[in-house]
């Protein structure tokens, strides 16, 4: 049963994009905000499934559990992998702060160290664990950090999009543009082409079994394409709930410690 | 004779074997009980592991040799879980090292507030990489020296540890009521140590190590706070000394020496410390110190039977740099500073030693180039471990390396003629 004040977020959503989708005056910059606020509830647990899959078809699989939870526009997050076995129960921990001049806080457990080690918050554009996402591409990047064009509309599968142009303020960005194909009603991507620094197509992501879970737009399967190293990641959300009402005393140093989450 | 090695290597190989304490009885639990009993999730992991390696130079002969299958088990419920680890290790090199062995066995328990663990445990304390400043909880296992994995080389401890959690900081309090000493390289091993020689008559007397009573438990807290922009923890530990310090009484004729007897014996250990560390952009710093009261050292000469009883100042500083690229570099400068210091003890006042460690990752992560330098900046030694870690499926990884050692004395020299060329493979379950 969605809440009250989920519907009335939803409807708001739903009018704001009715609105600016009539307006000339719509820019990237405001959809790349409409996406980078699109609701998501309070906090959220999510099991994912990740099949890495190289040139000859020789596939890999990882299997990620997080948790993460909002305080007002800073976030908490904790994931543990549970598979494979040589990395299963490793954690990591982040602190991420709306204020870009302040840095995210991050922890690494390593079980087999039985330690946690505080880490630097930089490396976002390192591939997650060997697939073909980098940090930044599985998290939120700055709105500011790039310059947001919107091209045009455009029909996929007769839905609505938005193609949006973002390029990176930081030239050494290791990408020079994306482009991303926004569904206009979830404002969720359904493609996003991503450009190397010289300008050639590197990756595609294909997002699709885009459903409400819970009262909020979920993308449920997302498969990236390396087209250069033709390599692929598939992402698929097994398992996702929001506003749980996740406890602020999951998210510290212990729980990682613990390698479990109550 | 007999040698320092039988004495000490005697009574710190009977923790070896299958090794049932007080809290070991904990172990059987999970065979015993029912998963269904007890709540909940039943977890099986583990891997076996096979390491060997020979010497650079002829003949070859083997420094190491030993394959193991370490089994661990979760029992899980909703506030407490179970957890047992046990290795059954064959090894061919040192042979006292083979045998089942009960590794760790404990019950957690965890509500919003505090948390409780109690059985064989591994308690790791510190910032510093491989390098033991206040990280001396958990003995360690030199029996192969630095040529076994860092969390091998850590001996779990029968302890009870009782946190109070706050919201990102926690008061930690340790009670361990069973001593237990480091394992030094068993005499006649790749790995002994190896002294001094004299041409007198030298003898060594049984190692004393404490009795087991209520009055020489060990207890240990730490306060640690992990905030936005920093970590910090200030630690105690009251303690005994994991390495026996050698009491000697020598015999002249004329000023000449003609006989020595040592007298090892474990003695109280206390120390301060403080940790602290600190990310910046793509760096983190870490410090770490201990100040150690009154611990005892040699002195030079071997006229002299009266050891010094001096303060120590242990402090690590390192840096951990992530470049990106999956490139990985960590530095540490370490130092063991003797206060209050006389020219008659055998230590240098400073006894610096320093680490470097660079690793890449290439091929989506399934390969690991990385090295390791060990520099022992006072007697100029240093070791140096190279390899290759490639994953041919998340489950199956195959390493290969070589072992460096170089240095005419001290930790790291002493080993100049163990170079070698190691290959080991994991399988994780």
């Amino acid at each position: 049963m969605l809440s009250k004040k989920m519907i009335i977020i939803n409807l708001l959503i739903l009018l704001t994009s009715l609105c600016w989708s009539q307006s000339k005056e719509l820019t990237g910059r405001d959809i790349a905000i409409m996406v980078n606020e699109r609701p998501d509830g309070n906090d959220r647990k999510n099991v994912t499934k990740m099949t890495l899959i190289n040139r000859r078809g020789k596939t890999r699989e990882r299997t990620v559990l997080s948790i993460s939870k909002d305080y007002g526009k800073d976030s908490k997050s904790i994931i543990f992998f549970q598979s494979p076995a040589d990395v299963k129960g490793t954690g990591f921990l982040q602190f991420e702060y709306d204020d870009p001049s302040k840095e995210d806080d991050r922890w690494l457990y390593l079980p087999a160290l039985k330690k946690v080690r505080r880490i630097s918050g930089s490396s976002k554009s390192d591939y997650f664990m060997g697939t073909d996402f980098t940090y930044d591409d599985m998290g939120d990047r700055a709105v500011d950090e790039d310059n947001h064009k919107l091209l045009r509309e455009e029909e996929i599968d007769s839905i609505k999009c938005w193609v949006v142009e973002s390029i990176p303020k930081d030239k050494d960005y290791m990408y020079s543009k994306v482009v991303k194909w926004i569904r206009q009603d979830a404002l969720i991507p359904l493609k996003v082409e991503f450009y190397d620094r010289q300008t050639n197509l590197l990756k595609v992501l294909k997002i699709s079994d885009i459903r409400k879970q819970d009262g909020f737009w979920t993308a449920f399967k997302m498969e990236m394409n390396n087209i250069q190293d033709k390599h692929k990641t598939i992402l698929e959300i097994k398992e996702m709930h929001y506003d749980i009402g996740l406890k602020d005393n999951l998210f510290r140093v212990t729980t990682l410690e613990r390698g479990r989450i109550k | 004779m007999k040698t320092l090695w039988d004495t000490l290597a005697t009574k710190t190989r009977k923790h070896k074997g299958l090794n049932l304490s007080i809290f070991g009885i904990l172990v059987p639990l999970w065979l015993i009980l029912p998963a269904n009993l007890l709540g909940i999730d039943f977890e099986p992991l583990g891997f076996l592991d096979t390491y060997h390696a020979v010497v650079l130079n002829d003949p070859h002969d083997f420094l190491s040799s030993r394959t193991r299958l370490r089994f661990e088990m979760w029992i899980t419920g909703e506030d407490a879980f179970l957890f047992t680890s046990m290795n059954a290790i064959n090894n061919n090199v040192i042979s006292s090292n083979s045998g089942i062995e009960l590794r760790e066995a404990f019950i957690d328990y965890s509500s919003d507030n505090c948390d409780i663990r109690i059985g064989r445990q591994l308690i790791i304390w510190g910032k510093a990489d491989g390098l033991e400043i206040t990280d001396i909880i958990s003995p360690k296992d030199y029996s192969e020296f630095l040529a076994q994995d860092f969390d091998d080389i850590r001996l779990p401890i029968d302890a009870l540890k009782f946190r109070f959690l706050f919201e990102q900081t926690n008061l930690e309090l340790i009670w361990l009521p069973v001593f237990k000493p480091a394992i030094l390289p068993p005499a006649d091993s790749p790995w002994e140590m190896k002294y001094e020689t004299h041409d007198f008559y030298e003898e060594w007397f049984p190692t004393v190590e404490p009795e087991m009573s209520l009055k020489n438990s060990e207890i240990a807290a730490k306060i640690s706070t992990y905030q936005s922009g920093f970590d910090l923890a200030i630690t105690a530990f009251h303690s005994w000394e994991d390495i026996p310090t050698m009491h000697r009484e020598v015999y002249k004729t004329e000023s000449v020496i003609d006989s020595v007897y040592y007298f090892p014996e474990h003695h109280r250990l206390s120390f301060l410390g403080f940790e602290f560390s600190i990310p910046h952009k793509d760096f983190v710093f870490r410090v770490e110190s201990a100040f150690y009261k009154d611990r005892y050292f040699q002195p030079a000469s071997m006229h002299t039977e009266s050891l010094f009883r001096r303060n120590e100042l242990n402090w690590m500083l390192g840096i951990d740099w992530s470049p990106g690229n999956n490139w990985s570099v960590t530095g540490q400068l370490a130092d063991n500073f003797i206060l209050d210091y006389d020219e008659k003890i055998k230590n240098d006042e400073h006894t610096f030693l320093s680490t470097l460690n660079v690793s890449k990752q290439l091929f989506r992560q399934t390969l690991k180039i990385f090295s390791m330098i060990y520099y022992g900046i006072n007697d100029e030694e240093y070791f140096i471990r190279t390899g290759v870690d490639y994953a041919l499926t998340d489950e199956l990884h195959l390493l290969t390396g070589i072992d460096l050692f170089c240095g005419d004395e001290g930790m790291l020299g002493q080993y100049n003629d163990n170079d070698e060329f190691w290959i080991k493979a994991k399988y994780s379950f």
